[in-house]
């Protein structure tokens, strides 16, 4: 399912948070949005994931609005992961199921939880199913809420900073468990990321903020350049061949000595 | 790699199967509890005297033997509206408890969270100091007038802490803490009434104030029955919308619900059946914060069983409370928060001790 947002903007009290934002999500692609803390990451993923309502501008969701949708039938079809996981006094098996909530009236049937136990496999915490979201680790919380996006099966994820409590072996598990749902069955992924190097070898296409506004929007090393991570960041980079690609290496902040 | 642990379907299947579990034995407790609740008291009543007069007066044809009529008339006229208004006061204030629990996300949360009891009790202590001196004593009652001006209190109570945050940032806290101060205001309400008034209106507004099954008869069954009714399964069909809230609002959004509504509506259901039975009653405690907690050590966070489990819980706990309370010293009656909140104040630090505490975290 394409989605095209068009002109979003969208105003906290007197805080412009996000203006003029336009772009399309297209099927089978990972988008990465990159930016700075505050530069309006997460209101752009909660507007496309329909929980704010953006002050201007629309989106459509394969060239419906959310008023033309059934809720439900549309809830089906997108799955948002917070950046702040509530820990619940429920069990991991529980919080995943939650991702069948759409496709469920009362009973849970055998194929919702065949999903749910797919999911948690291919997240790899289907032996800590029966525990409660208090007893595990924050980054078992966080496989916890991913599996229950990989459970509802949508066509869209929106994902806002899935990897931050993971170590990096499980970070790269994750983002290829969702590169892989792109390929396979078609899925697209918006997910807002702070390590510039993952978003890099994993995005399709990235979309850098600044301050609320789109400084750039393409193909992660046309947008990554030098300069304009140090006007974005205020970092110094240098990036570095690999022999597996490219390597963004930090230095210093721009307006501070590097430590020695 | 993780072949030996059990696959989400049993896992799943296990929880439900011990959900039903305690479900069924919560209904037979309850049904003994009755049986209890109809032949303990100072007259004395048998067991095969409780059958004879239920059959006789449910199933004529089967039971032809018209009973005793002092046995008639204790079961049928004393302890049925007084097992009655125990078991639904019970399971209400148990219900309203663990939606409410649900709906702010929080553990420490009763019905009496957002300031019920005291303006409940405010309503009270005006019908009963005030409003003789009215015409709505004489043309009601004073009985009716205290049981209305307790159940519109509590309700002004609801209205004005959901008002007050809708124009503040939306947020459990936000309400909770609205919720607590409107408390605080009527609270001085009462402090100020008893202050004011003789001795015998005090004695009756602390008496109020300690609840209790007094006014139990069939006509506050007739009211509390049907309210407890719809308000309970219109609260259960909200049990999914309920679980998908413990992800989290940004969650529950995404997922299609209209959070605010749904929140408010909650909050006003369980408000009504809480308050409804409050205001025959008096301010009952402990078994709209405990049934909860107990029920989630017993059956987990699943508000589909969560919900029946700790409503039952709280008739049963309520109902062998107020039969011991009215037995222990017969003739003399002890208020039934006395036992209550001794004996389950007890229990819960035995099981928090045991380690129940994590059920606690929020």
């Amino acid at each position: 399912m394409e989605i095209v947002a068009e002109g979003l903007g969208l105003n906290y009290g007197a805080v412009r948070a996000l203006s003029g934002v336009t772009l399309t999500l297209r099927s089978g692609e990972v988008l990465g949005v990159l930016g700075p803390n505050g530069s309006g990451k997460s209101t752009l993923l909660k507007i496309l994931a329909g929980i704010l309502v953006p002050t201007e501008g629309s989106v459509t969701y394969g060239g419906s609005t959310r008023k033309d949708w059934d809720d439900r039938d549309l809830a089906r079809r997108l799955a948002y992961l917070p950046q702040q996981l509530t820990p619940a006094r429920i069990t991991v098996l529980e919080a995943a199921i939650l991702g069948r909530r759409p496709f469920i009236r009362w009973g849970v049937t055998p194929s919702d939880l065949a999903a749910v136990d797919r999911a948690l496999a291919a997240v790899g915490i289907r032996h800590l199913a029966s525990r409660s979201l208090y007893a595990v680790s924050g980054g078992e919380r966080q496989k916890a809420f991913l599996a229950r996006a990989l459970a509802q099966d949508p066509e869209v994820f929106f994902l806002d900073e899935p990897t931050s409590a993971l170590d990096i072996r499980h970070q790269l598990e994750v983002l290829g468990i969702l590169w892989r749902h792109t390929r396979n069955r078609g899925s697209s992924v918006a997910v807002a990321m702070h390590d510039l190097n993952l978003a890099a070898r994993y995005a399709d296409r990235v979309l850098l903020l600044s301050g609320g506004v789109p400084v750039g929007c393409g193909a992660p090393w046309e947008v990554l350049t030098p300069e304009r991570i140090g006007q974005v960041f205020g970092v110094e980079v240098e990036i570095l061949p690999g022999s597996r690609g490219r390597y963004l290496a930090p230095f210093a902040p721009l307006d501070k000595p590097a430590a020695e | 790699m993780n072949s030996g642990s059990p696959d989400a379907a049993a896992l799943y299947g296990a929880t439900r199967s011990r959900g039903l579990l305690v479900i069924g034995i919560l209904v037979l407790l309850l049904l003994l509890a009755c049986f209890v609740g109809f032949t303990s008291g100072s007259a004395k009543v048998s067991v095969g005297q409780v059958i004879g007069v239920f059959g006789n007066e449910l199933l004529p044809r089967l039971f032809p033997a018209s009973p005793d009529p002092m046995a008639r008339a204790v079961v049928v006229d004393i302890r049925l509206p007084r097992v009655l208004l125990a078991v639904l006061t019970g399971f209400a204030l148990a219900c309203a408890g663990t939606v409410m629990q649900g709906l702010l996300r929080n553990p420490l949360v009763s019905p009496f969270t957002l300031g019920l009891s005291s303006a409940a009790s405010f309503g009270a202590a005006v019908a009963i100091v005030l409003l003789p001196a009215t015409f709505v004593v004489p043309f009601l009652g004073s009985g009716a007038a205290i049981v209305l001006s307790a159940f519109l209190a509590g309700w002004l109570a609801m209205l004005l802490v959901i008002g007050i945050a809708r124009h503040a940032t939306t947020g459990e806290a936000t309400l909770i803490l609205a919720g607590v101060v409107i408390g605080y205001i009527f609270e001085a309400g009462v402090m100020l009434l008893k202050y004011l008034t003789d001795s015998d209106r005090l004695r009756d507004i602390v008496v109020w104030l300690m609840g209790g099954m007094w006014g139990a008869n069939l006509g506050a069954v007739a009211i509390v029955l049907p309210v407890t009714a719809a308000c309970f399964l219109l609260l259960l069909a909200g049990a999914w919308d309920l679980n998908t809230l413990s992800a989290g609002d940004d969650v529950a959004r995404a997922m299609g619900m209209n959070v605010g509504r749904f929140r408010t509506t909650g909050l006003l259901l369980s408000t009504l059946m809480a308050s409804c039975c409050i205001a025959f009653t008096g301010v009952i405690g402990f078994i709209g914060l405990m049934a909860p907690h107990i029920c989630r050590i017993l059956v987990g966070g699943d508000h589909r069983y969560l919900i029946p489990a700790a409503s039952l819980l709280g008739a049963v706990i309520l109902l062998v409370s107020d039969t011991i309370a009215r037995t222990i010293m017969s003739p003399v009656e002890i208020p039934v928060g006395v036992l209550m909140y001794i004996i389950g104040g007890a229990f819960f630090i035995i099981l928090i001790l045991q380690g129940g505490s994590r059920h606690l975290s929020a």
